[in-house]
């Protein structure tokens, strides 16, 4: 038997109580106190979404974000476990499109191969009909902010810079509705309406254009068919959760008759995460939670980070697993012609594991038709995804006394607690 | 396509998007706890406000190409507590007679060991761990008391991260020097 000298040592950590509130304000002020004031709000800090309509848009994202990389890393582990692309379920396209050469990275002519500079994707969700059944209580698609039924097809536009050195990964949303020069007509346009040619292939070298000129270089391009959520959830076996009262939402379709752990499905799951009007029943009769939207953010955020943590825990204590889950998930997965599939898969498993920090691009205003982006608020994040400047994001959602998340938490609809 | 080339400028006008407000918020109770599990919260107090300075003035330091943020912070604590080399030595020596059983010390020891004296054995690992040199002492408590990775670690010391596994042997082997009931 082994006595490890330094966990014998972390035996010894001594537990510190966190500063009172009174406290952390005035060892703030102190270490503050030598800046000068007007630099607190340096020149290359980014503004956050605040109001609560960007704030569900910056949820959407999160969402987006997260079945885009479980569906990446999916796709990629079925790439990894066959040598041949005969995957009935993934559907791995390889699209002729020109993307940018990743920059060399003069300082690090040394590196190992495996390393290499820091790439952009661009990660591009449809929520096309595909996947999405008939008889779905909740169709509609997962990433319909608006609640807007079918017919359209809702673009998420994203672009990940992954820096395989130091295994960080920045990520913004491109709002659909961005105005920017498409690039083969020269004219101002929304930025979904660059992919939008009767070539799909002709489109999408469009949007990577399109967003080329509009200051973002692209490495890679990853289109991904979102209506995977469902069966990923299915595919995992559900999602555990814990509800203290019975819930549902007459709208979305949801309904948990009982209270205790329950397994959603994958229906039930995209029924769980799109609710606004959620209710429990409590005293003999249905009441509603009162929170809307904000509830609908902290269950989303709840959910997420839920699915995460199970989804991952399953494929490390059983790789088998990730076979079964490829299997019953029905991704779709189109690359540019030069993306290395394995390359894809580790880079999707780092932003699972490793830390992502993920923003919205600033726009100057919020009312006006179509989006105008901000040059300078938005300057930085162009520098990050240029690999000239660090980029820092403040975490998306930032609660205000409103939409506190942990406020939102302590109401009967939010899972507080584990199985 | 090759227009965006020309937007990719050179590493030497990187720039460090500092918010010295978000950056307290974000760190400041984390670097507190971590200097005061060292030093005491008298002292720690000290610290963490003569690091946010450091940090924040000497902010063009910071490369992103070496670690977080975190990491950073961490590393400019860790170089102001190595001033306070002998508090910390005390302060060790205090945390084990006041525990003398030290807190979650895990049962399978105490079978192994049978009745070996736990307090006598932890004096000695405290007593090693003075002879450290400074770097392998921040490493031991990087690691074992904050949580930190390899990567991280090596990123908040400025070592390479390869060195860091090879680090580790060399404190394992310097603390159990002596210890013949172990291997």
């Amino acid at each position: 038997v082994t006595t490890d000298q330094i966990n014998l040592f972390a035996t010894l950590r001594p537990e510190v109580a966190p500063l009172s509130d009174d406290q952390f304000a005035s060892l703030r002020d102190r270490s503050l106190s030598s800046i000068v004031v007007g630099d607190t709000e340096g020149p290359m800090t980014v503004d956050f979404p605040t109001s609560p309509e960007r704030q569900r848009k910056a949820t959407g994202l999160r969402i987006a974000a997260a079945v885009m990389v479980i569906a990446g890393v999916a796709a990629g582990g079925s790439q990894l476990r066959r040598s041949k692309q005969t995957d009935p379920t993934i559907q791995i396209v390889p699209l002729p499109v020109a993307t940018t050469s990743a920059s060399p990275d003069p300082t690090a002519t040394a590196a190992p191969v495996a390393a290499g500079p820091a790439e952009n994707y661009l990660l591009v969700g449809t929520d096309g009909r595909s996947g999405i059944d008939a008889d779905d209580s909740d169709v509609g698609g997962i990433l319909t902010e608006t609640g807007e039924i079918g017919g359209s097809r809702s673009d998420t536009i994203l672009v990940l810079r992954f820096d395989p050195k130091s295994q960080h990964g920045i990520l913004v949303s491109l709002p659909r509705d961005l105005q920017v020069t498409i690039a083969d007509t020269g004219q101002p346009g929304k930025l979904n309406s660059a992919s939008d040619r009767d070539d799909h292939t002709a489109g999408v070298a469009n949007l990577i254009r399109t967003v080329q000129n509009f200051g973002i270089p692209i490495n890679h391009y990853v289109e991904i068919d979102m209506n995977g959520f469902k069966n990923l959830v299915d595919a995992m076996g559900g999602i555990r959760l814990k509800f203290d009262f019975p819930v549902r939402d007459v709208h979305t379709g949801l309904d948990v008759p009982v209270a205790g752990c329950i397994t959603l499905d994958g229906v039930q799951a995209r029924q769980y995460v799109r609710a606004r009007y959620l209710e429990y029943f409590a005293e003999g009769s249905w009441h509603d939670d009162g929170f809307a939207d904000f509830g609908r953010m902290a269950r989303q955020q709840d959910f997420l980070t839920r699915s995460m943590d199970q989804l991952l825990a399953r494929i490390a204590t059983d790789p088998t697993s990730l076979s079964r889950l490829i299997d019953a998930a029905t991704v779709t997965l189109k690359v540019d012609g030069q993306t290395d599939l394995r390359k894809l898969a580790a880079t999707f498993r780092a932003v699972v594991t490793g830390s992502i920090q993920s923003s919205m691009l600033p726009i100057s205003s919020m009312d006006v038709d179509p989006l105008i982006f901000d040059p300078n608020k938005g300057a930085p994040v162009l520098a990050a995804f240029q690999g000239r400047a660090f980029f820092d994001l403040k975490p998306p959602i930032e609660p205000t006394a409103a939409t506190d998340v942990s406020t939102v938490s302590n109401k009967p609809t939010v899972p507080v607690s584990d199985c | 396509v090759n227009q965006d080339q020309a937007a990719v400028a050179p590493d030497n006008e990187r720039v460090a998007p500092i918010n010295p407000a978000r950056l307290f918020e974000a760190h400041g109770q984390a670097l507190f706890a971590y200097a005061a599990r060292r030093l005491g919260s008298a002292l720690a107090e000290d610290i963490v406000a003569e690091t946010f300075r450091s940090a924040i003035q000497g902010s063009g330091s910071f490369d992103p190409a070496m670690g977080n943020e975190r990491a950073w912070l961490f590393g400019i604590a860790s170089n102001l507590i190595r001033r306070h080399w002998r508090t910390e030595q005390r302060r060790l020596a205090a945390l084990v007679r006041i525990h003398g059983y030290p807190i979650g010390y895990p049962d399978e020891y105490e079978e192994v060991d049978g009745k070996v004296d736990i307090r006598h054995r932890m004096q000695r690992l405290i007593d090693r761990i003075g002879k450290l040199v400074p770097e392998d002492r921040d490493l031991l408590v990087l690691i074992a008391w904050e949580g930190f990775s390899n990567r991280d670690a090596a990123a908040a010391l400025g070592i390479p991260a390869g060195t860091v596994g090879s680090r580790l042997h060399r404190i394992r082997a310097a603390l159990r020097k002596g210890e013949t009931r172990d291997y």
